[in-house]
């Protein structure tokens, strides 16, 4: 398993972290240590959605993941409801890269 | 939630590296797929960010703290990022804690600096060369300040559960300056 790629060096900016959550009138002070952690969950969050997206994709015998792959992923797992708005948008089914223009699955 | 300007959003490049990771081999992701993942994660942050707030208000503080988000993960159904979070806590604590034994150390290397310096500048009156020395010193007791900063956050919270050096920490530096990039006060930051 290449688990050389996975150092902690893809890490997001505390500032920018904190401007994002402060757009919640809400939210007051933030400790130091959050914007940290919010960027160490962040990135367990891409990879844990990009890898189940990815099966999707498999599935599909596609070789380029899309919008649509990942919106059948959101809609199959319960801890991504809070996504469905952002693609609400997005066709069930694109056609881009895909090899087989026979293919015709809809939700 | 009543706009997303597109300053929001996080950087593309921090993205694009963490999808290239996460990606199995010969798999490819299309521009919208990573537009669509990087505003996913805008999301997650503000969903982040209300459950971390409920659970610091439940306990009445204005200050959301580390276990705030912990907690939140679970309650968002994400209790596999917890481990990995502790972890990443526990690395933080460390950093902060060297960081503040480093500066330490500098302090008392600069009072050393200070007298052999004025040591020297006793013996050599007439030397101009003093002015010059003078300047430095300036310049060093400024950066010292700098690094200072990001014991402040811990400290505003109160409740929050800061490790004690951290807080002796504060009685002994004088904040002011803002620069290093763990700070989370920064008004000049990446944009």
């Amino acid at each position: 398993m290449p688990s050389k790629k996975k150092k902690f060096s893809a890490r997001f900016p505390p500032a920018r972290i904190k401007k994002i959550m402060q757009t919640d009138e809400d939210v007051g002070k933030v400790a130091a240590a959050v914007p940290v952690l919010i960027s160490r969950a962040l990135e367990k969050f891409i990879e844990t959605l990009i890898l189940k997206t990815s099966e999707t994709t498999k599935i599909r015998n596609a070789k380029t993941l899309t919008t649509s792959h990942i919106k059948q992923t959101i809609h199959q797992e319960k801890k991504f409801d809070f996504l469905k708005d952002l693609v609400a948008n997005v066709p069930d089914h694109q056609a881009e890269d895909e090899s087989d223009p026979n293919i015709s699955d809809t939700k | 939630m009543a706009e997303r300007p597109e300053d929001l959003n996080l950087p593309n490049a921090v993205v694009t590296r963490i999808i290239k990771d996460a990606i199995p081999d010969g798999v490819n992701v299309s521009k919208e797929a990573r537009l669509a993942i990087s505003k996913a994660a805008s999301v997650f942050v503000l969903y982040a960010t209300s459950c971390s707030n409920n659970y610091a208000m439940k306990a009445k503080r204005k200050t959301i703290n580390a276990n705030d988000v912990i907690s939140a993960m679970e309650e968002m159904e994400f209790d596999q990022f917890e481990d990995p979070l502790k972890h990443c806590l526990e690395a933080y604590r460390n950093e902060q804690k060297n960081k503040k034994e480093a500066n330490e150390k500098k302090k008392k290397e600069k009072e050393v600096e200070v007298q052999t310096v004025e040591d020297v500048m006793e013996e050599e009156e007439d030397d101009d060369d003093n002015d010059g020395d003078n300047e430095k010193d300036e310049d060093f007791v400024a950066e010292e300040d700098d690094d200072d900063d990001d014991e402040e956050e811990d400290e505003e919270g109160g409740d929050v559960e800061s490790v004690g050096p951290a807080s002796v920490a504060n009685d002994n530096a004088s904040v002011s300056g803002s620069a290093t990039g763990s700070v989370v006060e920064i008004s000049d930051d990446d944009g």
